[in-house]
């Protein structure tokens, strides 16, 4: 980069895409093989039953910062005052 | 004597009763003049009966129960059998009341529900037939109590064994008691000896059953680099990561490559491809295996979601409870598309959601560095939000460790 220093725009561009890059990584062909057509597991009480993996829930922190809705009016009416 | 004490009883009681003495009193003393009395020589105090100490209502506490369990099939599928109160044993849905045909019959959804327990609280299941697994059978009280009494239950904790250290050796890597006392002194109580650690080694040395031959030949270096070592480190396998390997079987390294674009005032402008680093994680599809083939936590894996009802009194409406991800609308939804949509062909196996929650944040690794390591984590919905809370349940899957992109590598 000739020693200068990226820009914020592509950092944020790389840190989605690596994030996104991980999670291509994680549900991979196998995984959504088994979301369309199941896997038959052979469960512990000897009944053999098809599995449909479904990601319901997605709690997580991200790198990069947070500008709340109420911030970005206050700086609104200030350009405006 | 009964007889003669009844008739005294009533004639006396019609012809001398006063009004103030109730017919009891009567009855006491009646018979205290037929039957002869020991005279009691005790003081007053000691001869005072034992009082029933009872707590008052207020305080009174009822014992957490699991949810009602299903009635068994045979009864369940008896329409004609009286129900009872409170409990709808079979209620076929609107849809199901004309299909003679047997194959058509196992796939039409019923409702089924379980009576009402002590908290008034009720099961109701939407499904073609009675599911086939009931977790509710297999919790205990000591699952839903934090209490740690030694209550008769059938918990799945209590049945968990510990893993058996090599050898039959308690004290592994130590070779013996001495050894591990003499280990644990040197590593236990601080860099600087005080005089409560010296009079601790004294108190091993003097032991009668200290012996130095126990601690003359031991190989203290050995043990300290199996007490330190990892079990992904490698080197020495057979000897030192029999305990955790399965549990970490199954990682895999992946590179992780990202197009970044350069500016058209670069050299080269346009996107190129970048290496970021490499992601270390674990196949989901193999984590779930793992998890569906696992007898101790599959027990209680709930395989269909039910809706929760609570009814205090017969009179009250139902409300619905909500506080499970396999109670939930979501889930409940989810369900049905599953058993809706065209299945695999030939296949008549049951199918079961799998739930997947995913959690992930940054964690410092040390308290004045800044290592930290963001995992990336998999809970089971399946399971009872009590249970996944709970660290000695293990139901917390280490998925992946996400790499991240600090502004100092550009």
């Amino acid at each position: 980069m000739n020693g200068t220093r990226p820009s914020d725009r592509l950092i944020t561009h790389c840190r989605r895409e690596v994030l996104h890059a991980q999670w291509e990584i994680l549900l991979d062909d196998e995984f959504m093989d088994a979301y369309e057509h199941g896997i038959v597991i052979r469960c512990w009480d000897e009944i053999t039953r098809r599995f449909y993996p479904r990601i319901i829930t997605y709690s997580a922190d991200y790198k990069e910062k947070y500008v709340p809705p109420y911030r970005a009016r206050c700086c609104l009416l200030t350009s405006y005052g | 004597m009964r007889k003669v004490v009844t008739y005294l009883t009533r004639t006396f009681l019609t012809r001398y009763a006063p009004s103030h003495v109730g017919p009891i009193n009567l009855i006491k003393v009646i018979q205290d003049a037929s039957v002869p009395v020991e005279i009691d020589h005790r003081p007053l105090a000691q001869r005072k009966g034992h009082r029933v100490s009872r707590l008052p209502r207020r305080f009174a506490d009822i014992e957490p129960l699991p949810l009602p369990l299903l009635p068994p099939a045979p009864e369940i599928l008896q329409s004609t059998t009286p129900s009872p109160p409170g409990a709808l044993p079979l209620v076929p849905s609107s849809s199901g009341q004309t299909s003679p045909n047997p194959s058509q019959v196992s796939r039409i959804p019923r409702i089924f529900r379980t009576p009402r327990n002590i908290f008034g609280l009720s099961r109701q299941y939407h499904s073609a037939e009675l599911p086939t697994h009931d977790p509710e059978e297999y919790i205990g009280l000591l699952d839903l109590s934090d209490q740690s009494a030694d209550f008769g239950s059938s918990s799945t904790a209590m049945n968990r064994k510990a893993p058996q250290p090599k050898g039959g050796n308690p004290f592994y890597p130590f070779p013996n008691e001495n050894s591990f006392r003499l280990g644990s002194w040197y590593w236990d109580h601080g860099a600087q000896k005080s005089r409560e650690s010296f009079r601790e080694l004294l108190r091993i040395v003097g032991d009668p059953r200290f012996c130095p031959d126990d601690v003359r030949d031991t190989q203290w270096a050995k043990v300290d680099d199996k007490l330190g070592r990892n079990d992904f480190d490698g080197e020495d396998v057979d000897e030192a990561g029999e305990e955790w390997e399965d549990e970490d079987a199954g990682w895999t390294k992946t590179p992780i490559h990202i197009s970044v674009p350069f500016h058209s005032r670069t050299k080269k402008p346009g996107p190129r491809d970048y290496l970021a680093g490499h992601l270390y994680h674990r196949k989901l599809v193999s984590v779930i295996r793992e998890k569906i083939a696992n007898s101790r936590d599959n027990q209680q894996f709930y395989y269909e979601p039910f809706e929760l009802f609570w009814q205090p009194t017969e009179t009250t409406p139902n409300i619905r409870v909500h506080g499970e991800l396999y109670t939930s609308p979501a889930f409940l939804e989810a369900h049905r598309q599953l058993q809706e949509m065209p299945g695999e062909p030939g296949c008549d196996l049951p199918r079961v959601m799998v739930a997947m929650m995913f959690w992930s944040d940054s964690t410092h690794l040390t308290q004045f560095g800044d290592t930290h390591l963001w995992p990336n984590y998999l809970y089971f919905g399946n399971e009872s939000k009590y249970r996944r809370c709970k660290p000695t349940c293990h139901l917390c899957n280490h998925v992946a460790y996400f790499e991240v992109v600090s502004g100092c590598c550009y």
